[in-house]
């Protein structure tokens, strides 16, 4: 796996503003669906990325299939660097937000 | 001329209640087959991890089977991230190769330059000495390959 930038789009920055919300808090892709309104052909190749970029990293959850009822799911969790990386993005999107909103008014 | 359109609305409603009903009995086994041909549709590294971490999302967050649509667009981009990193190691393994071909094939032709195109020498040769023009190009040649052969090695290493 690359670990070049991933391309940031409104929705990558949706689905890092999930994580930066609690950073130290695993995360699952549906939860993540759920929260961000995003549709799964979007949010999957999303996560990709970004763990391919090693911002994320990813686990199974804890438990066997068979005494969960269900199948086991994929818990996505923020690395420092992804954390670092994403907050820097968040600053300089706002920036720039900022900026043609100031020079609309 | 109302009987007909009476009797063509009842045969409409009819049909399309069939319609309908055929469709809702078939549409779970049209995910189910849309599900599995997006695992096909993933590189055989992903296919076991995406099957159980998808079925888990579908677990959770029951959609229509429509959802299933999704599933297979991002087996399509997901196959396409893992694709090019494929598809870049074998472009720099096959440029080394390319250069190691043109350094043979220049060695052949300079070998055989008189024979195939008669007694006339590349404009090259004509200038300089033959023997020293054709060491430099080869040494510039190898250099050049050896370069190329370690950056691919070293691309070779980072992405494994």
């Amino acid at each position: 796996m690359g670990e070049n930038s991933p391309r940031i789009t409104t929705q990558t920055l949706s689905i890092l503003s999930v994580f930066l919300a609690s950073p130290a808090e695993e995360v699952a892709g549906s939860d993540i669906a759920r929260k961000t309104g995003l549709k799964s052909g979007t949010l999957y190749p999303a996560l990709f990325r970004l763990e391919q970029a090693k911002w994320l990293k990813s686990k199974w959850e804890e438990g066997v299939p068979a005494k969960l009822g269900r199948p086991r799911r994929r818990m996505y969790l923020l690395t420092p660097k992804g954390e670092e990386q994403a907050r820097s993005v968040c600053v300089k999107v706002s920036e720039m937000i900022g900026g043609i909103a100031w020079q609309s008014t | 001329m109302a009987k007909h359109v009476t009797v063509f609305g009842v045969i409409a409603a009819f049909l399309l209640k069939w319609i309908a009903d055929e469709t809702r009995a078939w549409l779970p086994w049209c995910a189910r087959r849309f599900f599995d041909l997006s695992l096909r549709l993933l590189p055989p590294s992903e296919r076991e991890r995406y099957s159980e971490e998808w079925l888990g999302h579908v677990e959770s967050l029951p959609g229509t089977g429509f959802a299933s649509a999704q599933f297979f667009l991002a087996a399509l981009q997901i196959r396409g991230l893992v694709m090019k990193d494929v598809v870049v190691e074998r472009c720099i393994h096959y440029r080394a190769r390319a250069v190691w071909f043109g350094f043979l094939v220049y060695c052949w032709l300079s070998v055989r330059w008189n024979k195939i195109f008669g007694s006339q020498k590349p404009p090259s040769t004509h200038d300089m000495s033959a023997e020293n023009s054709n060491l430099v190009v080869a040494a510039l040649v190898i250099l050049i390959a050896f370069v190329l052969m370690e950056q691919s090695r070293k691309q070779s290493t980072a992405m494994a």
